[in-house]
């Protein structure tokens, strides 16, 4: 790989001296070299903060080609300013990203993944066969789904079809720099659930959709007309995205008394996330309006300014109720609503004490 | 001559979270993927990739289980840690049970 002939301190040299463009090719070449050898990022994290003046300019996209293989961050294509690619799946990375850079910076007042200006890096066509879409620590990552597979046979279309896919990802990235919840039980099962939130939130503002018209599905258009099932996931309904009869059926629960206690999918962070994803949509349901704008606050400044690494549930109750009579007024209808939309789903508000977080400590603690 | 060898394979995590499974024998395989086992087998190579990653979100963990007459070895490895050699096997394996779930 490109990256490892280049040794650490002709890096770290281009890092602080070379073109924004190198910079950024140096910065994420350190923080690979890191991950490689098992190292902490923060000699990179600290080297981007030196330079950070200069990445701060504003919304800046790039959007890479893998061919097919799983190298990163693989081949530009389109960046910043550029005309539409042929591509479609180029252009849905990059606009997915610009809409996602939107709401974060016009309705919450962030610059970008790091409140820096970090570039929004996407590739499109990672690998063969790969139905998925991931956040890998440093820029988004989405395959074609089964488009190695006969037509016939297909489950998965390309993952950047779905806008709030590419919203899911993208929020992985701030969770990291804010929260940066543990990805393991309840607090990975939080992790989850921001993404899920945010990324449902970029597409209801996309579409200027009410809480009462949107469809607050996460991976709508993933599925090809052979699967049973109108996404991945249903904030409004959890357990309800699909029934199928290859796929089975949506396994989350919307309350804590259907919990699933289980060792897999990182202690089921993709699973038991339906139970904080109900809680924001009864809240966003009675508050009204537009959900990007007071539920969405509420769940923004808990991630970035009220939850730690391994918060649970009830500590989210707690923020966001806590965080909610702050912006709102104690007392007041929005509070309220934050207060009944974890009710329902089993939770109360009364304590910030984080109590379920052993799993995801000794999960951090590689026990 | 080699006791055939029965394989499980399955896929946990992702964006879905669905799981992916597959249960098969050493003869399923290509003969390639076939000698690529027994040698990561043989060379202790699979134990050496099971250390999980902490860095990023929706990336697949993959566990395959082998068994060779009564003994059982179940290996853990993440997409992000994987050894080319790993990885060709796992993409076989991962390709082998998306068809195998469409034609089930």
């Amino acid at each position: 790989m490109l990256y490892c002939i280049i040794p650490p301190y002709m890096l770290k040299q281009i890092a602080l001296n070379g073109s924004p463009a190198q910079k950024n090719f140096a910065l994420n070449a350190l923080n690979l070299t890191a991950q490689l050898y098992g190292q902490r990022l923060t000699f990179a994290e600290a080297l981007r903060d030196l330079i950070r003046p200069e990445l701060a300019a504003e919304k800046y996209r790039a959007v890479y080609h893998a061919d097919f293989t799983e190298t990163l961050p693989g081949r530009l294509v389109r960046k910043e300013g550029d005309p539409p690619a042929e591509d479609i799946a180029v252009n849905e990375a990059y606009e997915g990203a610009g809409l996602t850079y939107d709401l974060f910076h016009d309705v919450y007042g962030r610059n970008s993944i790091d409140g820096h200006g970090m570039h929004l890096n996407s590739t499109v066509h990672y690998g063969r066969g790969y139905d998925n879409a991931f956040w890998n620590g440093q820029q988004m990552v989405y395959g074609d789904g089964d488009e190695d597979l006969p037509p016939e046979e297909r489950l998965f279309n390309r993952f950047t079809a779905s806008l709030d896919v590419i919203g899911h990802e993208l929020t992985h990235g701030i969770t990291q720099h804010e929260a940066n919840l543990v990805y393991f039980g309840q607090s990975g099962a939080l992790n989850e659930s921001f993404s899920d939130i945010f990324g449902s939130l970029v597409k209801q503002r996309a579409r200027s959709q009410s809480v009462g018209e949107a469809d607050w599905i996460i991976g709508e258009g993933l599925f090809t007309p052979h699967v049973h099932g109108v996404g991945i996931r249903s904030l409004k309904a959890p357990g309800t995205a699909y029934d199928d009869p290859i796929l089975g059926k949506d396994p989350q629960p919307a309350h804590m008394r259907d919990y699933v206690e289980t060792s897999e999918d990182n202690g089921g962070v993709h699973i038991n996330s339906g139970i904080p994803n109900h809680a924001f949509y009864v809240t966003a349901r009675e508050i009204g309006g537009y959900a990007w704008e007071k539920a969405g606050q509420i769940w923004y400044r808990a991630l970035t300014s009220g939850l730690t690494a391994l918060a649970d549930f009830k500590a989210a109750a707690a923020v966001t109720y806590r965080i909610a009579g702050e912006l709102f007024g104690n007392g007041s209808l929005e509070q309220q609503a934050v207060r009944k939309g974890w009710q329902e789903v089993g939770l109360t508000v009364d304590g910030e004490q984080a109590s379920g977080c052993l799993p995801a400590l000794l999960h951090l603690l590689g026990k | 001559m080699n006791t055939p060898l029965k394989i499980r394979f399955e896929r946990r995590g992702g964006f879905t979270g669905i799981p992916l499974r597959i249960h098969l024998e050493e003869k399923d395989l290509p003969i390639e993927a076939q000698m690529r086992l027994r040698e990561l087998l043989q060379a202790h190579a699979l134990e050496r990739h099971s250390r999980p990653s902490t860095v990023g979100a929706d990336r697949f963990t993959y566990h395959l289980t082998v068994i060779n007459e009564d003994q059982e070895h179940t290996f853990e490895f993440s997409e992000s840690e994987m050894s080319e050699e790993v990885r060709s096997l796992v993409e076989y394996l991962s390709q082998a049970a998306r068809r195998a779930r469409r034609l089930s």
